[in-house]
């Protein structure tokens, strides 16, 4: 039995992520980890 | 810091989690970092629903004190809209879940000015400078606490 491995789904349009609009903050990672 | 299961758990709960790409996504990063003046990796913003930048953590954190910076940003965007009650919920969840931090004589300091601010009953300094002098002794949010000593 294995466990899965959780990842953060990011989203990378940042305009889009904005306009939806649910109330919740955006949390913007300007990053230069590995993809 | 992204590969702790709290954070991964805490990011999707409470954010819509939006990467910007040095290399990825250039225009992108150009674009967003002129307008939030990111101009180095990691940057991590909190943005609310508005647009307005509540927190930044520049570079790599421990989990505890990612966690801990998190909770800070979601407690300032509480402040600044006037949501005392919430802020200072926030706030002493962080000295009391991430008291090692330092995140905790922060969140301490704004619990104080939260309870304040939202209920005009000058005593919650007071209680906070008193609090201040058995715990953070040797930071900076003691000493702002102190001329609350009265």
């Amino acid at each position: 039995m294995t466990t899965a491995h959780k990842e953060i789904t990011w989203e990378r349009d940042f305009d889009a992520a904005q306009k939806r609009g649910d109330g919740k903050h955006l949390l913007v990672d300007f990053s230069a980890a590995p993809m | 810091m992204y590969s702790d299961p709290r954070v991964v758990e805490f990011i999707q709960q409470n954010f819509i989690p939006v990467r910007v790409h040095v290399r990825e996504n250039r225009d992108e990063f150009k674009r967003l970092g002129e307008r939030f003046n990111a101009q180095w990796t990691p940057t991590t913003l909190i943005v609310d629903s508005d647009g307005n930048e509540r927190h930044r953590i520049e570079g790599f954190l421990p989990a505890d004190d990612f966690l801990a910076q998190l909770n800070l940003g979601l407690a300032k965007s509480a402040f600044a809209r006037g949501n005392f009650s919430d802020a200072e919920q926030l706030y002493r969840g962080i000295v009391e879940k991430f008291p090692n931090t330092d995140a905790g004589p922060e969140a301490l300091y704004w619990a104080g000015v939260s309870r304040y601010k939202g209920t005009g009953d000058a005593s919650a300094l007071g209680e906070t400078a008193r609090a201040f002098s058995s715990r953070y002794t040797d930071t900076s949010w003691a000493k702002k606490a102190s001329v609350w000593k009265g």
